[in-house]
């Protein structure tokens, strides 16, 4: 048989010709473009990307469904706005070894209950909308974290362990936030060692435990830390995944021998609104707490209310490092509102950093 | 600033369709041995492209990730065929397929076949070193990258993959 190709040995030849020709047999369908299309149309790929802007991840107002699922998550009626209940809340440090294995019983809605016992508060850290950098505004950033306060059953145990169950096996009350990890995986112990921190994991989920930049995600970092601050790690931490080392995360985090907690600086979202889960049942009148960290500390914010802005403003928090202020909105009649904090950008204008919350006033 | 980097996601999945997306069925097709499927997998992985392109942190390496989408879902669906499934599948593929002249079919079908039947009785990984080396004319780099595994076990895959096909075919009459 003659040789083929530039390939040297006959079968090499021989194999890359038939699985030419093979190939060559099948003929894609004229209409796969549009069929991917109606797929995509809609979806969280599909949105304008910068936050803000109409469309975008960060939604100015949810849909009359979406606030009916959103409020449905929070469990309670009223709340007092401003009350440190609906703040951010640190875990206990990663304690003692847990005994028991946390069960694993799939996905479900996390819940916010503001007056569940302190106990029964934990504080998920998760990935927010994509970063934007402000003087360049096509270049791409890591998302930041976003916390958000999640009732559980008091377990009397592990709080550590609990929050870090609760990260992996619950969905963000606020759909703008997500955890960055896959289904289908979860803690077994979170073991403080000194000043390593060991997160045993187990569960049939894919990693992403070997190295493949092509396949790297832009939160795949920041979603790693979202678990640690989850947990309360004070310095780093090692992982083990069904009682293996774990050297890479989502393909390209490393890992080993271990990962140490990044600052504030690193990746804390810049503005946040502190006092508020999303969905959340309020009474009136109405103060929001937000934190910024922004240029010339100040941070804007929009109050709508289907659609309709009622009110804006801006507050001064501070640039450098982060610092709460209130906002006192007033007195506001019974209704579903959107309260929105975030900076303009000064190189064009657009909106940066946002974070929105869809709050109902009793 | 590359290219891809200006692209939202849907001028993405435009581009990537424009320049990749029969080669990748094809890519699907031969991993499967079923057209339909393949298109499946395809348009599978252009949508989860899609979904995660502002968070891909080099989108210009977006066809290392369509290519590791494609190999993991094709991996997926063969885990779930039964034999029984993969002949009923390839005469629904015979049915559809564009048949060669007779000229051809004398030599080239009788060939590709005994070549594709011996590629069949590989492990399922050398198999998928050899479809991306002789196919998609990968590198061992490349090829390391989309399988998850180092560039030395793509060489040993091949190696023995290649030798186990030349065996194959050898002991062809």
């Amino acid at each position: 048989m003659k040789q083929f190709d530039n390939h040297t040995d006959r079968t090499e030849a021989l194999l890359a010709r038939a699985l030419r020709e093979e190939a060559a047999q099948v003929e894609p369908k004229s209409d796969a473009l549009q069929a991917i299309q109606r797929r995509t149309s809609g979806t969280a790929g599909a949105r304008t990307p910068w936050p803000g802007t109409p469309g975008s991840r960060t939604p100015w107002l949810f849909g009359a469904m979406g606030a009916a699922v959103a409020t449905a998550a929070v469990i309670t009626a009223v709340v007092v706005i401003g009350d440190d209940a609906a703040t951010s809340r640190g875990p206990a440090p990663a304690g003692t070894p847990s005994g028991g294995v946390v069960q694993q019983d799939g996905m479900h809605q996390g819940v916010y209950d503001p007056q569940a016992s302190d106990e029964a508060q934990l504080t998920m850290h998760y990935v927010g909308p994509e970063s934007v950098a402000a003087e360049e505004s096509a270049r791409r950033l890591p998302p930041r974290l976003y916390t958000e306060t999640h009732t559980v059953e008091p377990s009397g145990g592990d709080h550590a362990l609990a929050a870090v169950h609760e990260f992996l096996t619950s969905r963000p009350i606020d759909r703008d936030y997500e955890s960055g990890w896959p289904e289908g995986v979860d803690v077994t112990s979170v073991t403080d060692d000194g000043d390593v921190t060991t997160i045993a994991l187990a569960g049939d989920a894919d990693l992403g435990t070997s190295h493949m930049d092509g396949y790297c995600l832009l939160d795949a970092g920041v979603a790693v830390q979202a678990l640690l601050r989850t947990a309360g790690v004070e310095q780093a931490a090692r992982f083990t995944y069904n009682d293996k080392p774990v050297a890479v995360l989502f393909n390209c985090v490393n890992v080993a021998p271990s990962v140490a907690v990044q600052s504030d600086d690193e990746v804390r979202a810049f503005i946040t609104i502190d006092n508020i889960v999303e969905g959340q049942m309020v009474t009136s009148p109405v103060t929001v707490q937000v934190s910024g960290n922004v240029f010339e500390g100040n941070v804007n914010w929009v109050l709508s209310r289907e659609g309709t802005k009622l009110d804006e403003g801006f507050v001064t928090t501070s640039m450098g490092t982060w610092k709460q202020a209130d906002i006192d909105l007033g007195t506001l009649e019974p209704g579903t509102y959107t309260f929105k904090a975030l900076e303009y950008s000064a190189s064009d204008g657009s909106p940066i950093n946002v974070d929105d919350k869809t709050f109902v006033v009793e | 600033m590359a290219t891809t980097e200006r692209w939202d996601a849907d001028e993405a999945v435009t581009q990537m369709y424009a320049a990749h997306y029969t080669s990748l069925v094809r890519l699907a097709a031969l991993l499967v041995r079923n057209s339909g499927e393949a298109e499946e997998i395809v348009q599978d992985a252009f949508v989860a492209m899609h979904d995660k392109w502002r968070r891909l942190r080099e989108p210009d390496k977006a066809l290392a990730y369509l290519h590791r989408s494609v190999v993991n879902k094709a991996r997926s669906v063969q885990r779930h065929h039964t034999v029984a499934d993969k002949h009923l599948y390839r005469e629904a593929d015979a049915v559809r397929r564009h048949e060669p002249s007779a000229e051809d079919r004398a030599l080239d079908t009788q060939t590709r076949q005994v070549v594709m039947a011996a590629l069949e009785t590989l492990p399922q990984r050398q198999r998928e070193v050899l479809v991306l080396r002789y196919y998609s004319d990968l590198t061992e780099h490349h090829i390391a990258e989309i399988l998850g595994v180092s560039r030395g076990a793509v060489k040993s895959h091949a190696s023995r993959g290649l030798s186990s096909l030349r065996t194959r075919l050898e002991e062809q009459p």
